[in-house]
């Protein structure tokens, strides 16, 4: 369903709109000095450690660790405040009207939220996570491979987040949604591992584990233990098969957002 | 509409591709490994973040230390062997393993809460004192609490991670005072999601033994032989068979010419790994002797002596060759 | 001047509004999940493993609730000015520091109303596990944890009064998650630190309140070695949040005083 005066070709523009858009709010209600704050406590932790020294290389290891989930942690969590408010606060200012006036059909709105959502992110992982890597000291053996596909698939995950958080508050209110979705980022791993071990021995447990496959599981991206351990990169296969994974869930979130986004009224 | 169909499709084919990414699975690595984590948990940094981990190893080791001393927090100071020698130690009065002794240093605990005389935080210092669990470490009389209330712990763990091959043997091992049967199975699981560990078919054998002996009349001696077809000689061949394999299974990932003052000694090979090997054969011999034959038994020392040339292993040489007529081998080589 | 009805009405309806948009309940319900996920596990069959059970539900409880009070009291006063609805609430007979009391007593009020919940649920699982409940240490660790809620609580209005209401909840979610290692982080610099720097620590040691004084769960949690807390160090621990209460209060009163409507 398109706006009328929105043309497919212009698909791109209308999204670009959209994204500038959000980028612009981003910086209006300050929210860089949220980033700034967690730079400045990331900082603060390194530095305090330092200074009370690194004796071994396992604890070099262990801060290195310990600061690039805690960078991964910040950026998710960032993003997926960022866009679940995306689209509340539009309907509750009432400017959604108005973005919905210009040119801009409701498919493309969507696109443009979750993709500099997804940005934000992506650019908060950065500034945590190259902090950490710069401050911090490298006393073990790290493949720079693994390094590259961590990241990679921590911006897949971060892509995954936004769009997710996008259907969320468009399927509960705001506040609960997000606190549901940092349960299912947080704890859904667990919270499957338990089932499969309760079903184990029954005959459910091949249908336990096809449908608990269906929970979006945030740790199969998040390769920053298998890092700091010094395993070697993934094969391409294995990559590969990890970003589908990440772009089928992206799809079918951004997919079912549409949709439902679609049928409501204004 | 056409958008819709193939999301759902898409979706509900899913698990077909993700049940295959497991990229978080893999064997070894720095956190599992022991001695390393042993070595972070204990520098001033990890107990200046005192709870604060990422890793369920790292959480399960300072629970550990914790439930261990009431809640009191100590630096770190237990290493996974120890942890197996202060229960025993405790509650049977000898260590856990034959031939180890418990190193563990009472004199010089410091907890992570100073005393007064150490403590510039004046009135503060002293409420953190009065909140938290803590007593004077010299006042202190270190006793260590049952393990048993970390069994959860160690559910959780193996849980989250089926390859902390750690968590399965101690949780194993606390779990042979309240069921042996429960800590046959908890063990099993751990072989089954990691088949090529030798420690695990260790542990196994051990709980076998003390599941036989639980089996036979009461103050039965060690070595006393069963009722034939009797559930005891079941168990007690169980764990022959148990430390047996364990024995192969080490001897085959042993670095061959390893020793503890190499210059470069193998990352994937320690002195504990040793200690567990030498066990294992040390148990399959004797076991072997008493459940099956001396003739067996005199096969195993035999193929283990030239494998791994220890003085222990000499000894338990020469004496199935005594009991089989021959000759003991010079103690020097 | 203040006026206790106007006090008690402002902070009813800040009440009725968390309850209201159910964000509470749906806390607890996830923190609910949680712990029930975590005592579903089958632990070997072994009865009476309480203390499993004690630490993760407490510290579930605590970190959610204190989750709740932070946002709850970081966006009371943000929203007031971008809905602008303090105009028609500025219009009748109530002074600021009335107004910003209510606010600050229906957080509170909040706070009490999801541990209360919490409770209820920690309650009903130690019954259903066969364990105790050791009151005293237990009732002790509650009270602190309010007294922890209340500086956490007048901390998030000062915050929202210089800073965005995403940065006060950055900065108030830090501060809390911090207090853990924050009393050790000060111990081990200060042996590694100069005599200026020395210094510094000593004011952050005194000038900062260090939540882990409130954290009772460590006792309450291995309750068996150790007894309550005399009446002399709940008083003490007490006088010790109030101040900082008072303090941060104090702040947020004078910074909501000389904002222009």
């Amino acid at each position: 369903m398109m706006n009328a005066g929105a043309q497919p070709g212009n698909g791109f523009l209308a999204m670009r709109i959209v994204a500038r858009g959000v980028m612009i709010e981003l910086l209006r209600r300050k929210d860089l000095y949220v980033l700034t704050i967690l730079m400045g406590a990331f900082l603060a932790g390194v530095l305090a450690a330092r200074s009370i020294g690194i004796e071994n290389a396992s604890t070099g290891t262990f801060l290195l660790n310990l600061g690039l989930t805690l960078g991964c942690i910040c950026a998710h969590i960032l993003t997926l405040i960022f866009a679940a408010r995306q689209i509340p606060d539009e309907v509750e200012n009432r400017t959604l009207h108005t973005m919905l006036a210009k040119p801009v059909s409701r498919m493309q709105f969507l696109l443009g939220k979750w993709i500099s959502c997804a940005l934000a992110g992506a650019v908060s992982l950065i500034a945590l996570q190259a902090l950490c890597l710069i401050c911090t000291p490298w006393m073990e053996a790290y493949s720079s491979l693994m390094l590259a596909q961590m990241f990679i698939l921590e911006c897949a995950s971060l892509a995954l987040m936004s769009a997710l958080a996008i259907l969320f508050s468009l399927l509960a209110p705001r506040g609960a949604g997000i606190v549901l979705l940092a349960f299912i980022g947080a704890l859904g791993p667990r919270l499957t591992d338990l089932c499969k071990a309760r079903y184990a021995d029954s005959p459910l447990a091949g249908a336990t584990g096809w449908l608990l496959e269906y929970l979006p599981d945030f740790s199969r991206l998040n390769l920053v233990t298998r890092f700091t351990d010094g395993i070697a990169a993934l094969p391409a296969g294995e990559f590969a098969g990890l970003l589908l994974y990440a772009v089928v869930l992206i799809f079918a979130a951004l997919v079912f957002s549409a949709v439902i986004f679609e049928r409501r009224p204004l | 509409m056409r958008r819709a169909v193939i999301a759902i499709i898409v979706f509900l084919a899913l698990p077909a591709l993700s049940s295959r990414l497991q990229p978080n699975q893999y064997k070894g690595g720095r956190s599992r490994d022991q001695q390393e984590r042993f070595e972070r948990n204990s520098s001033a940094v990890a107990q200046m973040l005192g709870e604060f981990r990422i890793s369920m190893g790292d959480i399960l080791f300072l629970k550990t230390e914790r439930y261990l001393h009431n809640g009191m927090a100590f630096k770190a100071h237990l290493n996974q062997k120890q942890l197996l020698n202060v229960y025993d130690h405790d509650h049977n009065g000898h260590g856990a393993g034959d031939e180890h002794h418990d190193e563990h240093d009472h004199e010089n605990l410091q907890t992570i809460i100073p005393t007064r005389a150490h403590d510039f935080r004046g009135f503060i210092g002293e409420l953190e004192r009065q909140v938290k669990p803590w007593q004077d470490p010299s006042e202190h009389h270190h006793e260590h609490t049952d393990g048993s209330e970390l069994l959860p712990w160690y559910r959780v763990m193996t849980l989250a991670d089926p390859h902390n091959v750690r968590a399965y043997i101690i949780g194993g091992y606390w779990l042979k005072n309240h069921s042996i049967d429960e800590g046959i199975r908890f063990i099993s699981e751990g072989i089954r999601e990691n088949p090529d560990v030798f420690e695990l078919r260790l542990s196994l054998g051990r709980l076998y033994m003390n599941k036989a002996q639980s089996l036979m009349p009461p103050n039965s001696p060690f070595g006393a032989l069963p009722e034939p077809n009797s559930e005891a000689e079941r168990c007690f061949l169980k764990a022959q068979e148990a430390f047996e394999i364990a024995a192969e299974m080490g001897l085959k990932v042993r670095p061959a010419g390893w020793s503890q003052e190499a210059e470069n000694p193998s990352e994937d090979w320690s002195i504990f790994r040793e200690e567990d090997l030498l066990e294992a054969m040390g148990k399959a011999i004797q076991t072997g002797r008493i459940y099956r034959s001396k003739e067996h038994a005199l096969e195993l020392a035999e193929r283990y002596y030239p494998l791994l040339p220890d003085p222990l292993m000499l000894r338990y040489l020469n004496q199935m060759r005594q009991l089989n007529g021959l000759d003991a081998l010079p103690e020097t080589p | 001047m203040i006026s206790l009805r106007g006090v008690f009405l402002i902070a009813k309806s800040v009440l009725i509004e968390a309850v209201r948009r159910r964000e509470i309940y749906v806390i607890v319900l996830a923190a609910s999940l949680l712990i029930g996920m975590v005592m579903s596990i089958d632990f070997f069959d072994i009865k009476g493993l309480t203390k499993f059970y004690r630490e993760t539900a407490l510290k579930v409880m605590g970190m959610a609730t204190a989750a709740t009070v932070i946002v709850l009291a970081a966006r009371q006063l943000p929203r007031e000015f971008e809905r602008r609805t303090i105009y028609p609430l500025m219009a009748r007979p109530i002074s600021r520091l009335t107004f910003i009391a209510g606010k600050l007593l229906g957080v509170m009020f909040s706070a009490v109303f999801c541990f209360a919940l919490f409770m209820l649920i920690f309650v009903f699982g130690t019954w259903r596990l066969g364990g105790e409940i050791p009151w005293g240490l237990f009732l002790q660790h509650i009270y602190l944890q309010l007294l922890m809620l209340l500086i956490l609580a007048t901390l998030s209005f000062w915050l929202s009064m210089l800073m965005n209401f995403d940065a006060a909840l950055t900065v108030g979610a830090l501060f809390y998650f911090s207090a853990a290692f924050a009393s050790t982080v000060i111990l081990y610099l200060y042996d590694s630190s100069g005599t200026l720097f020395r210094w510094f620590l000593l004011a952050v040691n005194y000038g900062i309140p260090q939540l882990t004084l409130f954290d009772l769960s460590g006792k309450a949690v291995h309750a068996q070695a150790w007894e309550p807390l005399s009446f002399s160090v709940m008083a003490q621990l007490t006088a010790y949040g109030l101040s900082f209460a008072v303090i941060y209060f104090a702040f947020a009163t004078i910074c909501f005083r000389r904002r222009p409507l």
